[in-house]
């Protein structure tokens, strides 16, 4: 093929060698491939077409440059513009129209706006100025250069590290204001700013409140209010209060305790709540500070922001100095939770409980961090997955040509068959190569042991696609390994990878499915029970090391003997293992018990994660799974190399 | 890279088929608009004429000439514009007109030994050379070098948008994660090297990757002649880069 193979750079992100026309070093697919990934979350990258040009408000403002449009809302257009007595940048907010048509607003905006204008705090942005001009009601603003809280969470979850750094200052400046009697009531992530040093502003103060004002009863048939939008406050944020009547300060602590929750898990808290540490993995005292911010009833929230932040500061203090309560200290992270456990009830049903007590016992988990879906599933799926490594892409002619067509809407239509149960069909519109490797029938009741107890789909979010050109195990073709961030009611937090190939006559075809947990690569400690698998795992990696690949076969477990034959080990590891060359360093980052693994029968196993380095290959990851055998010694049931 | 002109903002925002209907004109800022697109896109047609078997020098004439004939040729409209993409357009005419030229046989240079445009012929030719032996069709590979080129062009306005701010060692540091994951992206690594803090550094990111998405779908709506087609158009770049 390519004469000079040797030392090409190589994409740190498909893995597939850097084109040497990539512009400014990047790979030019993954580029490509960002941008596309971006535009199905919904941020399509496109400018926001503002109700009136720049240039046609310019002439109202004649003491401002007006420069661009930076977005709109519920609660009016923002401009960003330059001051040019001051010679400094700020935001022009213009109130919509349609809401400031009576007759008292004027003299309500100039009382509010005047409070607000007292707001001056490091964590408020500052308002600077307010008036009306040819019938538009303003308000200049300290312009923020940054991005909201709503466009980082476009890109997935915080690290909880960093969503418990985002409340305590958001907490700081709304006890400020409430203690000048101003209530926000419209916390939600498109208000919580963050400069370009990572500080947290709070914009729009008392706008709520004033739109609000404007329309008495909160109904005008001429215009109406948008969809999203309440009397005061957003849909979603909005404390249950706010929605019938009258509502103080303690409606932000509940609005930010959904907007904490959010970023926590990546998802706004359904009616019926699941702890934010059954979703991602958590302390479960933090559980308990979302759950308590929101309340359905105010009497039984945080009382004040302070509070709220006395308590968040305390309890993220104690994880971050490594103080953990026994409750969260044995299994690390989360996995799996049992199919008959029940969701976390509704705050509002657990107000008869001492507040601070209610979840510890409750949030207990089962199963521990680090899972590796193996055997049974992949039984029939062929060795490919349970080794899977990527190689050097080196398309063919034919390849190319068939190259056209997405995979993707039939890998939804695929995966909704899995999901309503119809395992057999889901068999019959799958590969070629698939349908070779497993029956129809032990297909149907291979995904009825392992697909059904998970339960209904909750969410499923694409996380990644790769193209390959092979895999170990398959023959060559062109391949799609797209993977999943799943929700299953019995698994909230698990990773899909879906195989798809291009068939011969154009379409793409599954060609395997794996489920896992999705904390399969966190960190944790090690018990001394887990050592022991650690040690005989160790002994297993030196054989094959040193080439011994029957050996290692027949050293390993029943299970793992029965997910590939000898023969199909040792050519696995001659296709996968040996091109790395000699072992330079293994290093042990984590090893974990646990009782379950998706697909496998319950039993002690440990899966181990290393970090290693090939002559060939300077990084790799290696997993592997022992089982705790019946004569009482650890084999081998699982081994991954990435 | 070509000088910035100073109507660069215009027809940054204008569509090609505008462009090129204003062109026909009288129009001279339509005409330097088309001079700057076809700027950009120019060396992926050079490299699937050297690819047709054309002899380099008779590949730098056609380019010229075909320059020429968008510009003051009337032909333009009798192409099929191939449901509005400048791509699928560019290369049509380029054929049609390598076949003309052929036939006519008149390999004449054009505008007296004046050439209407300056590029590079060396970039153009280096770009071959260093290509491996490649089996996929000249047509492949031009959609491969357009992407590229739009790619090239789009980072490129994006670091002199950065430089202009003053943050070209910004830009030099974060620019890799363009291509990442989001989830994979070490942030506070980022933060370290650049002595921000992590939230700093999350916020740095999030506003180049939004920038450049912009950029970006604002450079392939240009070549379009319909914003709504920048979704197929993306995907079927990105095909071409993954084949």
């Amino acid at each position: 093929m390519t004469p000079n193979q040797r030392s090409h750079p190589v994409c740190p992100d498909c893995g597939n060698p850097l084109p040497p026309d990539s512009p400014q070093a990047l790979c030019p697919a993954c580029l490509m491939r960002q941008a596309l990934a971006s535009r199905t979350i919904g941020d399509g990258g496109c400018p926001v077409t503002p109700p009136l040009t720049p240039d046609e408000i310019a002439d109202k403002f004649p003491g401002f440059e007006i420069l661009e449009c930076l977005g709109r809302g519920g609660m009016g257009v923002v401009y960003k513009a330059r001051q040019k007595s001051l010679n400094r940048l700020v935001a022009i907010k213009i109130l919509p129209p349609e809401r400031v048509g009576e007759p008292r607003f004027a003299e309500r905006f100039a009382r509010e706006a005047e409070l607000l204008a007292q707001l001056s705090h490091p964590h408020i942005v500052t308002v600077h100025d307010f008036g009306e001009t040819g019938g538009h009601f303003f308000i200049v603003m300290e312009f923020v250069d940054g991005v909201n809280l709503r466009d980082l969470l476009r890109e997935g979850k915080l690290e909880p590290k960093q969503a418990l750094a985002i409340i305590p200052p958001v907490c700081e400046a709304l006890q400020f204001a409430h203690d000048k009697g101003i209530v926000h009531r419209d916390i939600k992530p498109e208000n919580l700013l963050l400069d370009k040093e990572g500080r947290v502003k709070i914009a729009d103060f008392g706008i709520a409140k004033l739109m609000d004002a404007a329309e008495p009863d909160g109904k005008d048939p001429q215009h109406p209010v948008p969809a999203d939008t309440l009397k005061a406050g957003t849909r979603g944020y909005a404390a249950p209060e706010q929605l019938s009547g009258p509502a103080d300060h303690r409606a932000d602590i509940y609005a930010l305790g959904v907007v904490l929750y959010e970023m926590l898990t990546g998802e706004r808290p359904a009616p019926d709540i699941v702890a934010p540490s059954r979703k991602v993995q958590l302390d479960v005292r933090i559980d308990e500070i979302v759950l308590r911010a929101m309340e359905r009833t105010p009497e039984l929230r945080y009382q004040t922001a302070r509070e709220f932040r006395t308590v968040l500061q305390t309890v993220s203090g104690e994880i971050g100095s490594g103080v953990t309560p026994a409750a969260s200290a044995a299994p690390a992270g989360t996995a799996l939770i049992p199919p008959d456990a029940a969701p976390v009830r509704s705050p509002s049903h657990r107000s008869n409980q001492a507040p601070g007590m209610s979840l510890k016992s409750k949030a207990v988990l089962i199963g521990c961090g680090v899972l590796l879906a193996a055997s049974a599933v992949l039984a029939v799926l062929a060795a490919a997955l349970f080794f899977f490594y990527r190689p050097i892409y080196k398309p063919t002619a034919r390849e190319t040509a068939q190259i056209r067509a997405d995979a993707g809407p039939a890998i939804q239509t695929w995966l909704a068959l899995m999901d309503r149960g119809a395992y057999a069909e889901s068999w019959d519109v799958a590969s070629d190569g698939f349908q070779r490797s497993v029956a129809r029938r032990e297909w149907a009741a291979m995904s009825a042991k392992v697909r059904q107890p998970l339960g209904a789909l909750i969410s499923r979010k694409p996380a990644s696609s790769e193209r390959v050109s092979s895999l170990p195990g398959m023959p060559s073709g062109s391949y799609l390994v797209a993977k999943f961030d799943t929700s299953f009611a019995a698994m909230p937090a698990a990773i899909e990878t879906v195989t798809f190939v291009l068939e011969k006559d154009g379409h793409w075809k599954a060609s395997a499915y794996l489920i896992s947990p999705a904390s399969s690569m966190k960190k944790g400690p090690i018990s001394p029970e887990a050592m022991a698998a650690v040690v005989a795992a160790k002994a297993w990696l030196a054989g094959i090391d040193a080439g011994n690949y029957p050996a290692s076969w027949k050293e390993s477990s029943g299970l793992f003997q029965a997910a590939i034959t000898e023969a199909g080990w040792n050519a696995a590891l001659t296709n996968v293992r040996k091109p790395l060359g000699a072992l330079v360093s293994r290093t042990l980052t984590s090893a974990q018990l646990t009782d379950r693994l998706p697909g496998a029968p319950d039993g002690r196993y440990v899966v181990m994660q290393f970090e290693s380095s090939f002559a060939e290959k300077k990084s790799a990851v290696e997993t592997v799974t022992f089982r705790l055998e019946a004569d009482g010694n650890w084999k081998a049931a699982g081994y991954f190399i990435k | 890279m070509t000088a910035h002109t100073p109507n660069q903002t215009l027809f940054a925002t204008t569509r090609w088929t505008l462009v090129c209907d204003a062109a026909r004109g009288v129009d001279t800022n339509a005409t330097d608009a088309l001079g700057a697109l076809f700027a950009t896109y120019w060396q992926p047609l050079y490299r699937y004429a050297r690819r047709k078997g054309t002899s380099r020098e008779d590949a730098e004439d056609l380019i010229q000439g075909f320059f020429a004939h968008v510009v003051e040729d009337r032909a333009l409209g009798d192409i099929d514009r191939r449901k509005g993409r400048f791509r699928a357009f560019l290369l049509a005419a380029f054929t049609h007109w390598m076949i003309n030229e052929w036939k006519r046989g008149s390999r004449q240079k054009r505008g007296g030994g004046e050439r209407p445009l300056s590029l590079d012929w060396e970039s153009a030719e280096s770009g071959l050379r260093l290509e491996a032996a490649d089996d996929r069709s000249p047509d492949r590979l031009f959609d491969r070098e357009w992407a590229l080129a739009l790619l090239g062009k789009v980072l490129v306005d994006l670091e002199s948008a950065c430089r202009s701010e003053g943050t070209a060692v910004q830009f030099a540091r974060l620019k890799p994660c363009l291509t990442a994951d989001s989830s994979r992206i070490a942030y506070h690594e980022l933060a370290a090297g650049l002595g921000l803090s992590e939230g700093a550094a999350r916020v740095a990111v999030h506003r180049l990757r939004k920038r450049y998405r912009v950029l970006l779908a604002g450079e392939i709506a240009r070549t379009l002649a319909s914003p709504d087609a920048v979704e197929e158009e993306m995907q079927s770049l990105f095909a071409a880069l993954a084949g």
